[in-house]
């Protein structure tokens, strides 16, 4: 190779080294451009579908409690309940109870939680951008009461459809999974069996509902107060007994949180279809399974309601459901 | 810790730090391969070559491998998103992969033999993964899960987030990569048969990185539960020592030992698996399981050292 030959291989190597730092910001996607090419994808996936307007609750006509403020709906923790108004069975002030309850059934260890709530932002929606404990979201965001969500982030197809506290996070079709969308009244609406974005537009369209969270797990439960066949071939070992996740509406503003404890709890878990029968029985007018094996996890205050449930095992998750106080005691939120 | 990829501005030009120790990274290790080469006209035309050519095939190579198994792109790939490098999106076993490849090219344009030209550039490799690892600290990836131990919280060890202290899995990486690096130096004082450097340096950084990627919990190129590189890594330990395995049983060395390493590495992988599971799913002391991670990554190690140890003195 002749000098000059040498001399332009190093002036090449000196040009692309120089250029690199102007050009290679992160091993990762930067996130704006993921959610254009996320923006692309559903748009090509649904041709001519919509891009969903980012929605804003309308004003609650209820009548809140003295000293009640409703929450926003955004990311912004609720304000911090009471410690003086936790009990062994659960929690109570003037805009929130909750009962805990624990069954066993058939060996079955259920943990059940029953919230009833007085304004629909108290039911509330978390995500972190790196896996993070759900008792560290508890703490940080001043849950009374949180279960784990979905665990979107860990779906590697991003086929989901899925929304927190109104912001659109994925916007994706699904033909196999049930999807659930929690409104602006804190109300939940199914759709079994696969849904499209027109699916979701003509729901929208007719009910003239917003849609505060999405969620695309499933499979769902009882709908409408009727009782569902869980499809045997559904994700994650339907037909096995595992610990589930589960949560139900009973009526406005009233929901039911359900653990069916397994391992590494000596409850050995349930099928789909008996959390489906389980929530039924307690009497769920809708009720949706949400991530279970390892993922499920209950938090209560500062502590677990589970059995072998700590820190140590606790798995990291990307989302969190939780209910808060709308009383304002100026201990911050 | 970043939100997505920390800058500098300097005579109003953005420059991306992550990008800046890529390039770091890039001039040292081109630095050591022609310093290492400057004594053989032949290899040091081949090195000059590989220089650009390893440049723009490494990133070419982890910017197509993110690309392809970045579920993100699935449905919108096109050469325009490819070729947007600006947006971020790389995979470290492309760049690697595209780095061999343009080393391979290098020596068959110079009509070189590649097997010396790999044992040349192997501590360079090292080098510049070291560097990359650093950069990523000024990234939103390489962080692992939140420590539980409290000794841990507050250290260079960890970075906070509003969760708490994430582990700074980037900086062991680099670590562990100048470390590699100045192994595989001492490596080389002794003359070792053509091709033999390369392939310590890629069982090395197989094993180590397999115990790495393990530690992270950054989303990266992860399909649910199974990290891409983490697979990778295991791929690249594994495929040395089955070359070394069926190269002893060719050579008509004594069979046990050949069979003991080709069943082992199943066996291996098996207790792998066990062990990311009993660190997701039990409340097993987090530390002692890695130790136990570590210990059992020692006898790929170990076994395929020794299928190679009868030949690779020249």
């Amino acid at each position: 190779m002749n000098r000059s030959l040498r001399a332009v291989c190093i002036a090449c190597f000196l040009l692309l080294v120089l250029l690199i730092p102007l050009a290679i910001p992160s091993g990762a996607l930067l996130e704006d451009h993921k959610t254009r090419l996320l923006e692309e994808k559903w748009e090509r996936e649904e041709t001519g579908s919509m891009l969903l307007d980012l929605l804003f609750p309308r004003a609650h006509a209820e009548t809140l409690p003295e000293n009640a403020k409703p929450l926003p709906i955004d990311f912004s923790p609720g304000y911090m309940p009471d410690p003086g108004k936790y009990t062994a069975d659960g929690y109570s002030d003037d805009s929130i109870q909750v009962t805990l309850e624990t069954r066993e059934q058939d060996g079955v260890t259920w943990r059940i939680v029953d919230v009833v709530i007085t304004h629909p932002s108290q039911l509330r929606t978390v995500t972190s951008k790196r896996d993070a404990r759900i008792s560290d979201m508890a703490a940080k965001q001043h849950a009374i009461v949180a279960i784990n969500g979905d665990y979107y982030v860990n779906d590697p197809d991003k086929k989901t459809f899925e929304y927190r506290m109104g912001e659109k996070l994925r916007h994706a079709r699904n033909p196999k999974k049930d999807l659930m969308i929690i409104d602006e009244n804190a109300d939940f609406h199914l759709f079994v069996g696969g849904f499209t974005l027109d699916d979701v537009k003509a729901w929208q369209e007719t009910s003239g509902h917003q849609i505060i969270n999405a969620f695309t797990f499933g499979p769902a439960l009882v709908k409408d107060g009727e009782l569902l066949t869980t499809d045997t071939k559904y994700s994650y070992n339907p037909k096995g007994p595992e610990p589930r996740m589960a949560i139900g509406q009973m009526g406005a503003l009233h929901y039911v949180l359900v653990l069916a404890e397994g391992r590494p709890s000596p409850s050995p878990g349930v099928t789909h279809q008996e959390l489906a029968d389980f929530m039924y029985d307690i009497g769920c007018w809708q009720a949706y399974n949400l991530d279970g094996g390892n993922s499920a996890t209950l938090v209560f205050g500062d502590g677990y309601y589970q059995t072998s449930r700590s820190r140590n095992n606790e798995r990291s998750q990307s989302d969190a459901i939780y209910f808060a106080t709308l009383m304002d005691l100026g201990l911050g939120n | 810790m970043f939100e997505d990829a920390a800058t500098l501005t300097v005579w109003r030009q953005t420059i991306y730090i992550y990008g800046l120790f890529i390039a770091l990274g890039l001039i040292a290790g081109a630095v050591l391969l022609l310093w290492r080469a400057r004594k053989q006209p032949q290899t040091m035309d081949a090195a000059l070559l590989a220089l650009p050519l390893v440049t723009v095939m490494g990133l070419a190579g982890a910017r197509l491998l993110f690309a392809v198994s970045d579920s993100t792109f699935r449905g919108v790939f096109s050469l325009s998103n490819l070729m947007a490098f600006h947006t971020g999106g790389y995979a470290m076993y492309g760049a690697l992969l595209g780095m061999a490849l343009g080393l391979w090219i290098a020596a068959r344009l110079t009509r070189q033999m590649a097997a010396p030209l790999f044992d040349l550039a192997a501590p360079s490799w090292m080098l510049f993964v070291g560097f990359a690892r650093l950069g990523e600290g000024y990234t939103a990836i390489g962080t692992g899960r939140p420590v539980l131990t409290d000794a841990l919280r507050n250290t260079v060890l960890t970075v906070q987030d509003e969760y708490g202290d994430y582990l700074r899995t980037y900086a062991l990486e680099a670590v562990v990569a100048f470390a590699l690096f100045i192994a595989l130096l001492i490596w080389m004082r002794k003359p070792r048969r053509a091709g033999y450097t390369a392939l310590i340096g890629a069982l090395w950084y197989g094993v180590t990185q397999t115990l790495m990627e393990s530690l992270r919990n950054d989303r990266h190129l992860d399909f649910a539960f199974v990290g891409l590189q983490h697979v990778l890594s295991a791929v690249l330990f594994g495929a040395v020592l089955i070359f070394a395995a069926v190269r002893w049983l060719r050579a008509g060395r004594p069979r046990p030992l050949g069979i003991v390493a080709l069943v082992s590495l199943p066996i291996l992988v098996v207790a792998v698996i066990a062990l990311e599971f009993a660190i997701d799913r039990t409340d097993w002391n987090k530390l002692l399981c890695y130790v136990v991670y570590a210990v059992l990554l020692c006898w790929p190690l170990y076994i395929t050292h020794k299928l190679l140890a009868f030949e690779e003195v020249v």
